[in-house]
């Protein structure tokens, strides 16, 4: 049993919203009452519409943000709680890579050091090897030439951009990275050659992923386990297997439905595309957050909110119908 | 910045823009005639400026005189070509008093750009980048510095410390810090909400390290036009300065003092005043014409703010 890397237990997040002068504000609720757990050496997919508070959760693993209840751990260590030497040492172990690769580079530095910012910052270099040897080593690691380091950001593409960042994450050896979005601002014959160097590094690094996108495809493609978020809930959490060829709630065969031919496919399954919008998380529905869209909400998902039931070892669904789903 | 990223797309609109705010008489030209006529203004103010410049670096390449060499048998004197820009009441070659004059302005000028720049910019950053308390207090002072107008501040401060040439950088100085901190605060604004900060921060990097490595290169373009602009508002603010008496201190030249010397023969000898007065003149529009083309060619986003 390998441990968790990342543990989140019951978090809640929420942001004070419309606050005026004369107005005592908002709450808005992006996270309420989220659990997984990541075991080490895996990949989590973490999938939802913009909204669903992916983004917020990537924030509060990486302790950009604070959770407003329950616990965020990293290597075993609740993030919280930790001092600022400690939270030093938790960023060498922890690194992200953003989805915009024009707004992550800052356009003013040389690519080389951009790449070695962290290696500088935490001063690690192995072996006695020169920061540019190690630069040169990670560009070429990426699929890029060690030319490229010489280079600034805005003479290279959106993919060889991406690719920098991901030179740059790996730099100082973390244990994990956080993947918000690694794709999804790039051009689709791109994805598939980032999303192969993600696999291949994570093979060789033994890495562990924590994979955010609004894309099935690239989230089944990637993930050991999915969990599949709708207004800061999960809605269902599953290994990949079971979210492609046994996935019990609705939103989750809808997104599997719209997902395109290729795993379309292996999903067999005549599913109704979601209708409508996510709705605003400042005035969330009552009962079941999704029962306004759901081809099959009756009167009891408007009262009760479902809680997440276990179908089998490592699959959990949050609906009141889940048996009578497939 | 929006500069170094997207320079070929934004120039069409940008020279549209150039050519409507250089000089609205010029609107009356068909577009090609326009983007000429801005060319040349551009060109014409470079050329101004530089003969200014070198003339102050090089006096002695200009003028035979000494500034302060009085020739009581040629007082008065209209300009003729011995004396081209004519003599005063003591005989000095208003010509050579107004290069050295020239030379003190753009010195101080220079020197008080410069720290108001830096400490300006070091302000802004800071109050950007740490927000709150310190946001406020650093905000709080430029209001101060706004609400006080220069002149008053300016005779305060000479009034309390003295005159000379130090002092004078030092007024200079505190009467224009703010205007830098708050355009270049807004700059590190939204340059504070970027990933690549973000991204720095989450690696690990010192909060210094984060503004002089990833925030100031960003804001340098901004700088560099804002300190154009402002040479030409230092200049008038030293020659009004030494106008009053607070600045350069006579028999020194500057081109403020040179102004108020010509004050009493402005209906018999209106040269002492008008040719200095002149050279003021074309040595503030110079720079404001060279700071606007730049800033619409290095940071089109400040031309809303400005």
């Amino acid at each position: 049993m390998t441990l968790p890397f990342i543990d989140l237990q019951d978090v809640h997040k929420a942001y004070n919203v419309h606050r005026g002068v004369f107005r005592a504000g908002k709450l808005l609720h992006a996270v309420s009452g989220v659990s997984f757990r990541v075991p080490e050496g895996s990949t989590f997919g973490l999938v939802g519409e913009s909204g669903s508070g992916k983004s917020t959760i990537a924030r509060m693993v990486l302790g950009a943000e604070a959770a407003t209840s329950g616990e965020v751990r990293v290597a075993g260590q609740s993030v919280a709680t930790l001092d600022r030497k400690q939270r030093f040492q938790l960023r060498r172990m922890l690194q992200p890579v953003l989805q915009d690769p024009y707004s992550s580079l800052n356009p003013r530095i040389r690519v080389a050091a951009i790449v070695d910012e962290p290696l500088r910052v935490h001063r690690v270099t192995e072996h006695g090897q020169s920061l540019k040897d190690r630069v040169a080593q990670l560009l070429e690691q990426v699929g890029l030439s060690a030319e490229t380091m010489r280079r600034y950001p805005n003479e290279l593409s959106g993919g060889q951009r991406q690719r920098v960042a991901i030179a740059r994450a790996i730099s100082i050896n973390p244990r994990c990275l956080v993947l918000d979005e690694p794709v999804s601002a790039l051009d689709v014959s791109i994805q598939a050659q980032i999303l192969n160097l993600l696999k291949d590094l994570q093979e060789r690094l033994r890495l562990t992923y924590l994979l955010i996108s609004h894309d099935l495809a690239v989230v089944s493609y990637m993930s050991d386990q999915i969990g599949v978020l709708y207004l800061g809930q999960f809605m269902e959490i599953a290994s990949r297997e079971d979210i492609i060829a046994n996935a019990r709630h609705p939103y989750t065969q809808a997104l599997m439905a719209a997902v395109d031919s290729t795993i379309g496919e292996e999903v067999g399954r005549v599913g109704n595309a979601v209708q409508g919008e996510i709705p605003s998380p400042l005035s969330p529905p009552s009962g079941c957050p999704f029962h306004p869209r759901c081809p099959m909400a009756e009167e009891r998902c408007r009262r009760e909110k479902p809680a997440l039931r276990a179908f089998g070892p490592s699959h959990q669904v949050a609906c009141h119908f889940a048996e009578s789903t497939r | 910045m929006t500069n170094a990223g997207i320079p070929a797309k934004s120039r069409p609109a940008t020279d549209a823009a150039n050519a409507a705010r250089s000089a609205a008489v010029l609107m009356v030209l068909p577009k090609r005639r326009r983007q000429w006529a801005q060319s040349a203004l551009v060109s014409v103010a470079a050329a101004v400026l530089a003969l200014i410049l070198s003339a102050a670096m090089f006096p002695w390449a200009f003028t035979t005189y000494e500034p302060n060499a009085m020739d009581l048998m040629a007082t008065l004197q209209p300009p003729s070509f011995e004396h081209l820009f004519g003599t005063d009441a003591l005989g000095r070659d208003i010509l050579c008093r107004s290069i050295y004059g020239a030379q003190i302005s753009i010195f101080v000028a220079a020197c008080a750009v410069f720290v108001a720049g830096a400490v300006g910019t070091a302000l802004g950053i800071l109050a950007a980048y740490f927000r709150g308390p310190t946001d406020a207090i650093i905000m709080r002072l430029a209001d101060v510095q706004f609400s006080l107008p220069a002149v008053i501040l300016a005779m305060f401060l000479v009034g309390a410390i003295g005159a000379s040439i130090l002092n004078l950088i030092i007024v200079l100085t505190l009467a224009n810090w703010a205007r830098f901190a708050r355009v270049i605060r807004s700059e590190a604004l939204s340059l504070r909400t970027r990933d690549f900060v973000l991204l720095a921060e989450l690696a690990g990097a010192s909060p210094l390290r984060v503004m002089v490595r990833h925030i100031a290169p960003n804001i340098l373009s901004s700088l560099i036009v804002l300190a154009t602009l402002d040479v030409g508002v230092i200049v008038i603010l030293e020659a009004t300065l030494s106008f009053l008496g607070l600045g350069i201190r006579p028999p020194d030249p500057s081109l403020g003092t040179l102004i108020a010397d010509g004050r009493g023969y402005l209906a018999t000898a209106w040269w002492i005043s008008v040719l200095p007065g002149l050279v003021l003149m074309s040595l503030i529009l110079a720079c404001n014409t060279l700071g606007d083309y730049l800033r619409d060619r290095l940071s089109p986003t400040l031309a809303m703010k400005w």
